[in-house]
């Protein structure tokens, strides 16, 4: 059986680009949502800048619910929302609706982890000095986090790949469809190793800028 | 983000004119005289007052008591001295000072300002008054030299020129316009805590809180930090109160002190009378640390164990001429005499210490010089 390479090609650079749309959209979107709910985490904290037992506890549900979720069943069970918000519980935008939600979660944790990790002395001395609770979020906290948060998103991108791969069960397209629907599906086993390779390149490539990026804000 | 390149940055050393904060007219230079104020009362209207403070924080077995009714008094212009162990509140009482802590009862007032009853927007203001200092500096690492010094300005919405001619000027007054593009990882301990001090001082506050703000250094950079402190208070008048847990540095600059111990102030009065004439045990145990004005245990066994006379130590005040009595005692009483050990200092103008003395003679010409300096200052028979 030969494999019908120059029919392939065009069909897999098309799913590259679907999986970096994927990805890009994803990462803009629940990136900045998982930006603020990750700020709400640490500053709500008992002895954070805006300390509230109430939200905290409200927060930490909801990431607790959603995190443990597999993704693939994420899919599932987000699937009459997604209907309602896309419009079809199928295809590359109910695709994106689900991995926003799948990843604001886990960004918003390591949004927190990071934000709790700023020297509590500083954000002393910077409230000493008049700033109010908006201010040291925007102007403090996330600056002086910087790095770890570039290496922390970096970590995060790579776990988008991952997932966009698996939108390809409700037609999503991109690389991990095209590599089940073009590879597996038909035992074409070479096609299968080139999409995986292409995906491995990807993720080495976006992990390379991350450390890049990281070690320029941090001044190594 | 600040914009600046060092080449704008060159030129606007240029054009700078040294000269305190343009934004308020000028306090008067405050008068270091010779002799100490009078410890009754402060010498300056009060520009900080603390009435019945207390502080506690709630924990795991009910609540931890840090402050227990807590009076104080700062003067305007003042050099004032809060020691105490870790763990004796003072910490928390600077904080009080600048709302960073919230009292459990009592009153702070700062500049005839209730910081104890202000809202967060208005205690946000409020703290562009009163500037502060850390132990670990707290710098943004995030941020230059420079941004660090602006970032006060920037909060208060000064506009952007001002805000940089102001900056130079402090980076001047603290002598740092060479590293002003420097981040903190670049600077000695010393350098950035003249980065936090200028950080304090850019919105030309009336009031210095300095938390430990030495401890982290060594010796000598200490006293440069100090000397610094001492040039803030003098020329821009700027009341400074300093938390320590150590009596140099009380020493070293402190008008007046308060001494802490178990959330209560347990002795406060100038610098110079606590240090002559410590009431409270908390307070000789601190000045057992920087003033050996007694023999050790240990020490005085081994002077025993040499002499054959009687051991006494004297106490030294100002106006007592020790060394007199002591001549007066060779020549009239035929006692003689050998000096062991003690120490005495000058503070605030003023000599004060101690000095162990053995007399040899027989023992009714020894009461007689004892009784002679009885008269003059307090003579404690060091018992065998």
């Amino acid at each position: 059986m030969n494999t019908p390479w120059e029919v392939l090609w065009p069909l897999l650079f098309e799913s590259l680009g679907q999986t970096l749309y994927m990805v890009a959209i994803t990462l803009v979107v629940s990136g900045l949502a998982g930006l603020v709910v990750g700020i709400l985490l640490s500053t709500t904290r008992p002895g954070g800048i805006l300390a509230h037992r109430g939200v905290n506890a409200v927060l930490n549900l909801v990431v607790n619910v959603f995190r443990p979720v597999p993704f693939i069943i994420l899919v599932a069970v987000l699937g009459p929302l997604t209907k309602a918000v896309t419009g079809s519980i199928i295809g590359t935008n109910a695709g994106i609706f689900v991995m926003c939600i799948g990843a604001v979660f886990s960004i918003a944790r390591v949004v927190e982890q990071n934000l709790v990790s700023v020297d509590p002395g500083v954000i002393e001395a910077v409230q000493a000095a008049g700033a109010r609770p908006l201010r040291i979020i925007v102007a403090v906290l996330v600056p002086e986090a910087l790095g770890p948060l570039v290496l922390g998103y970096t970590y995060i991108v790579i776990g988008i790949v991952d997932m966009s791969a698996m939108v390809g069960a409700i037609g999503g397209g991109g690389l991990g469809d095209f590599a089940l629907v073009r590879g597996y599906q038909v035992f074409r086993w070479d096609v299968t190793v080139v999409a995986t390779g292409v995906i491995i390149m990807l993720v080495q490539l976006l992990q390379h800028l991350g450390n890049r990026l990281a070690r320029r804000v941090l001044r190594y | 983000m600040d914009t600046w390149g060092p080449d704008r940055g060159a030129r606007r050393r240029a054009a700078y004119r040294p000269g305190p904060c343009r934004q308020r007219p000028r306090r008067p230079r405050r008068q270091k005289s010779s002799t100490p104020p009078p410890s009754s009362a402060s010498p300056t209207p009060e520009i900080i007052r603390l009435e019945r403070v207390s502080k506690s924080f709630p924990s795991r077995g009910g609540e931890v008591v840090a402050l227990d009714g807590v009076d104080l008094s700062i003067g305007r212009g003042e050099v004032f001295g809060i020691i105490g162990h870790s763990g004796a509140g003072k910490s928390t009482l600077v904080r009080l000072v600048n709302g960073l802590e919230e009292v459990t009862s009592g009153r702070v007032v700062v500049d005839g300002v209730e910081i104890s009853a202000l809202d967060a927007r208005a205690l946000a203001k409020q703290r562009e008054q009163i500037g502060m200092i850390f132990q670990q500096f707290n710098l943004l690492r995030s941020r230059t030299v420079f941004g660090n010094v602006a970032f006060p300005l920037w909060v208060a919405g000064w506009p952007k020129a001002r805000r940089e001619e102001r900056v130079w000027e402090m980076l001047d007054f603290v002598g740092l316009t060479q590293r002003a593009w420097a981040y903190p990882e670049q600077l000695s301990g010393g350098q950035k805590q003249r980065v936090g001090i200028a950080r304090a001082l850019v919105g030309g506050p009336q009031v210095l809180l300095a938390d430990e703000a030495t401890s982290a250094l060594d010796p000598e950079t200490t006293g440069d930090v100090l000397e610094l402190l001492r040039r803030t208070n003098r020329e821009l008048g700027v009341t400074i109160v300093v938390i320590t847990h150590e009596m140099d540095v009380v020493r070293a600059i402190a008008d007046r002190v308060a001494v802490l111990d178990g959330g209560r102030v347990v002795e406060q009065g100038t610098t110079f009378d606590v240090f002559a004439n410590p009431a409270a045990p908390t307070t000789r145990a601190f000045l057992r640390t920087v003033l050996r004005t007694r023999p050790a245990p240990d020490q005085l066994a081994a002077l025993r164990s040499r002499g054959a006379g009687r051991l006494f130590t004297v106490t030294v005040r100002a106006g007592v001429d020790v060394g007199a009595v002591l001549s007066d005692a060779v020549a009239e009483d035929g006692v003689r005499f050998r000096l062991h050990f003690g120490e005495i200092d000058i503070l605030q103008g003023q000599e004060y210490g101690a000095v162990t003395v053995e007399l040899l003679g027989d023992d009714a010409a020894v009461d007689r010089v004892l009784t002679r300096l009885g008269e003059h200052t307090t003579v404690e028979e060091e018992a065998a």
